[in-house]
């Protein structure tokens, strides 16, 4: 199933904040957003899941859905989302209560999906006792457990401190290792988007474009390699370059504003 | 020099004693009264200056409600009180905090005061005379009230008891009135100043008067035992409101046929007077004359069976009766 | 020498109080204070105290037991009641009116506070609606209560729930409005229903507001039990309360209050209980 970007433009009242923005993400594949801040990378995401209807052009899908999916489109959240009445365990069984799944079988989807993030142990803690790293892992098993092709994932680690963000970002390269799921990947920290992406989509600055498709020629288990680090790190330099003027543009605008 | 200096003190002084003599002669003294034609002595007496010249110097101190007047009088605030005898006024004097003094107002027969009242849909269902109440849903204001007594006075009087008869409290003239158009009780027991406009607009239906039925004392002068502490002061006041009890009953009281006054020479300048007290129009104060009694007599009798009936509902506290109350000194006894 | 260094130590701060800073000092605690705790034991021994010193002031006879009876007449006052079985009459005509009217107007309040929250068209007329009506002091309207309903138990039902309606459409919009839109964006990202994502994720994000207005308005019911009490009452606590004022029986117009309070304490302590159970993941 692929994800394609069909000449999507937004505005937020008289705010221009895509222009034009066309990309396809293939069956399987991982993309990253990078762009200065304020580019409208989160609002792209969340057009491309379908909780925005943008001004113009459309987010469409090609090809079936693997028929096991519960939702092709998931969402991993910046700020973990997690319903702060339920238990871990009820967080991530949440998306799953309203389909057509009988309770055994709802039951061993949520205990993998706890058993793969790690979790099983903490099922009946609650949110507030959490670590900020363990409750995105949540929200990750919550992603999972619905089985989804594709997923969405909003700067999710960027609540994160640096430590959390290198042990979860292990996870990610685990989890995206098969190629059974792809991911859109929104994020300002490029360090992370050499390390996880096949492509990386560069936006300019407000309103944002696609500025340039960056592809990156290794798989995701040589770049975990030592002598990887200095490729990836002139790949990260690369986009650098291309992003910072504008970044610092971005930058004064917003403190204007 | 010496002379004139001498000569100019003794007129200071002499001024000063005549000032102290004045302001001896002058009694200051409040009184609590209700903005109501049944305290019509007290406006009157005020007015043409009879407390004045009584060497009284009298505040009116208005009320809204009769029952503040006992309290205000217990606790001070007015040195006497008017108005109607209620089961909270007896609580209080029962304890010694205030002493009746004299008569007010009475419930008499051609004085219209407190009627009782059918609603329509009551009346054409053949409640039609008082006699009737019995068995009745009936409007008063509150337990205790002048017209719960009112009531059980008729009840002994055409021999229904009481308890059969279904009270209903409803705390204000207002939804007492609002309850009788709504016809969601029989009857009410209402003044004649809340009710005219009811019964004009044809809301109710007019059964009778209380004064007509059974006559009793519903008002009174009263005050607390530190008042009546100061002889000169109770006598005088009593004395200036004979005076307008009397005037009152020889001009206005007796022109009244058919429940209302007549308006001439005579009788407009205290109709005027009361008028102005009561915040009333003249035509309006004409149909609403409380009876009281030339000599400011108190039916002693009557306050001690309203005692007696209060304390048998459980409404007031038991072990006192109408002369533990009454201060022998001043009243008259009718 | 590390005596005497002592020694002049121990000396300085009253020989010289300018800091020469070679001397190594503690750093001033300065972040007191700010943090009342909940002391348990202060509230009741400051109410003994109170209830102590009124018995004194009116047994010493400081005070006219007419104008503030001794809380032994007022205890007294109750053990007559209760003995009467008058007090049960009352109590339980008052917990009628005041349980009804309180869940009437309570779910009446929550539908359209749900509405409110949930629904532009709701929300533009219900907010109108509300702000309207919420400040007309219910009493006024008795006379006209009293020709609508009656004056059996409808008018005085009517009244509390009126009271309580008002408060909880409030406290359940805001309650609505305040449940975090990224919970509301999750649950529809995947694909959950509109019911489900009311009674799931609305209902339960929003409680915390709606208990919170529960508290005010099992307040507010009680207020009102007495105004509706007024309409033509024969028992109920409120009826009592009215009549021993009518009747000047201070002691009994106290002993009604006590009682209204001691209502007031047990649903506060319901609500409490209902929060540690209801809320306890906050």
């Amino acid at each position: 199933m692929d994800l394609i970007a069909d000449h999507i433009s937004h505005r937020f009242g008289g705010l221009d904040v895509l222009d034009d923005v066309s990309f396809t993400v293939a069956s399987g594949e991982v993309v990253a957003i990078v762009g200065p801040s304020g580019c409208g990378k989160s609002t792209l995401l969340s057009i491309l899941g379908g909780l925005l209807r943008p001004s113009e052009g459309r987010a469409e899908l090609r090809g079936a859905p693997p028929d096991n999916s519960f939702n092709p489109l998931t969402f991993v959240f910046q700020d973990f989302a997690l319903l702060p009445w339920c238990t871990v365990e009820a967080n991530v069984k949440f998306p799953l209560v309203h389909t057509a799944l009988d309770a055994a079988a709802r039951q061993a989807v949520v205990d993998d999906a706890l058993r793969r993030t790690g979790l099983s142990d903490f099922r009946s803690a609650y949110p507030k006792q959490l670590s900020g790293g363990m409750r995105q892992r949540v929200g990750i098993a919550r992603a999972l457990a619905v089985r989804p092709a594709l997923l969405l994932m909003d700067e999710p680690l960027s609540a994160l401190d640096s430590q959390t963000r290198e042990l979860l970002m292990e996870d990610f390269v685990r989890l995206l290792a098969d190629g059974a799921m792809g991911a859109v990947y929104v994020t300002h920290n490029l360090e992370e988007a050499v390390r996880l992406a096949d492509r990386v989509v560069v936006l300019s600055r407000r309103p944002g474009r696609v500025r340039e498709v960056v592809s990156i020629p290794m798989t995701r288990t040589e770049r975990g390699g030592i002598d990887a680090r200095g490729k990836l790190l002139t790949l990260q330099n690369q986009l650098w370059s291309l992003i910072r003027e504008e970044a610092i543009d971005a930058e004064r605008e917003v403190q204007h504003a | 020099m010496k002379g004139f200096a001498r000569l100019a003190l003794a007129g200071l002084l002499a001024m000063a004693a005549g000032g102290i003599a004045r302001a001896d002669d002058a009694l200051k003294a409040k009184i609590g009264v209700l903005r109501l034609s049944s305290s019509a002595p007290v406006f009157i007496a005020q007015d043409k200056g009879y407390f004045r010249e009584a060497g009284l110097d009298i505040e009116l101190k208005f009320f809204d409600a009769a029952q503040p007047i006992a309290v205000a009088t217990t606790s001070g605030d007015v040195d006497f009180g008017i108005t109607a005898f209620t089961a909270g006024l007896y609580n209080l004097a029962g304890k010694g905090t205030l002493k009746v003094i004299g008569g007010m107002s009475r419930e008499k027969a051609g004085y219209p005061l407190i009627g009782y009242f059918a609603s329509n849909a009551a009346y054409a269902a053949g409640l039609k005379t008082p006699k009737d109440l019995a068995g009745k849903r009936i409007a008063v204001t509150q337990v205790g009230s002048s017209f719960h007594y009112s009531l059980g006075l008729l009840a002994d009087k055409y021999g229904f008891k009481l308890a059969d008869v279904k009270i209903m409290p409803l705390q204000s003239l207002s939804n007492a009135a609002a309850a009788l158009k709504g016809e969601t009780v029989d009857a009410a027991l209402l003044p004649i100043s809340t009710a005219r406009a009811l019964v004009d607009s044809g809301g109710a239906k007019l059964l009778g008067w209380v004064g007509d039925e059974t006559p009793w004392q519903l008002g009174a002068v009263f005050a607390s035992p530190k008042t009546l502490a100061n002889k000169a002061l109770v006598t005088k006041l009593l004395g200036a409101l004979v005076r307008a009890d009397r005037e009152y009953h020889d001009v206005i009281l007796a022109s009244v046929k058919g429940g209302k006054a007549e308006i001439n020479d005579k009788t407009k300048p205290l109709l005027e007077i009361i008028a102005k007290y009561t915040n009333l129009p003249v035509e309006q104060v004409v149909g609403n004359c409380a009876y009281i009694d030339p000599d400011g007599k108190l039916d002693v009798k009557n306050v001690d069976n309203q005692i007696a009936w209060l304390q048998e509902q459980g409404f007031v506290d038991k072990g006192f009766a109408a002369d533990a109350i009454i201060a022998k000194e001043y009243v008259k006894a009718d | 020498m590390p005596n005497a260094r002592c020694s002049m130590l121990e000396r300085a701060p009253s020989q010289d109080t300018r800091q020469d800073g070679s001397v190594p000092r503690p750093v001033a605690f300065r972040g007191a204070g700010f943090m009342p705790g909940g002391g348990r034991a202060s509230g009741w021994i400051a109410l003994v105290l109170v209830i102590a010193f009124w018995q004194l002031a009116g047994s010493a006879g400081w005070v006219n037991p007419l104008f503030l009876p001794a809380p032994s007449a007022i205890a007294v006052a109750i053990y007559k009641l209760a003995v009467s079985g008058a007090l049960w009459q009352h109590v339980s005509a008052s917990v009628v009116r005041i349980g009804s009217g309180w869940l009437i107007g309570t779910v009446a309040g929550v539908i359209v506070g749900f509405a409110i929250g949930l629904s532009t068209l709701a929300r533009g007329v219900g907010i109108t609606f509300i702000s309207a009506l919420f400040p007309i002091p219910k009493i006024a309207l008795l006379p006209l209560l009293i020709l609508w309903l009656g004056i059996g138990e409808e008018p005085k039902i009517a009244t509390i729930a009126l009271g309580v309606f008002f408060s909880t459409a409030i406290s359940v919009y805001s309650g609505v409005d305040a449940v975090p839109r990224n919970l509301i964006r999750m649950a529809q990202s995947f694909n959950v229903p509109f019911h489900a994502i009311v009674i799931r994720v609305i209902w339960p994000g929003a409680l915390p507001s709606i208990l919170a207005g529960f508290r005010i308005t099992a307040s507010v019911a009680l207020l009102l039990v007495v105004s509706a009490e007024m309409i033509g009452a024969q028992f109920g606590i409120g009826a009592f309360v009215l009549q021993a004022g009518n009747l000047m029986q201070t002691d009994q117009l106290l002993a009604g209050v006590v009682i209204l309070s001691l209502f007031g304490l047990a649903v506060g302590k319901a609500i409490n209980v209902l929060e540690m159970r209801l809320l306890h993941w906050r």
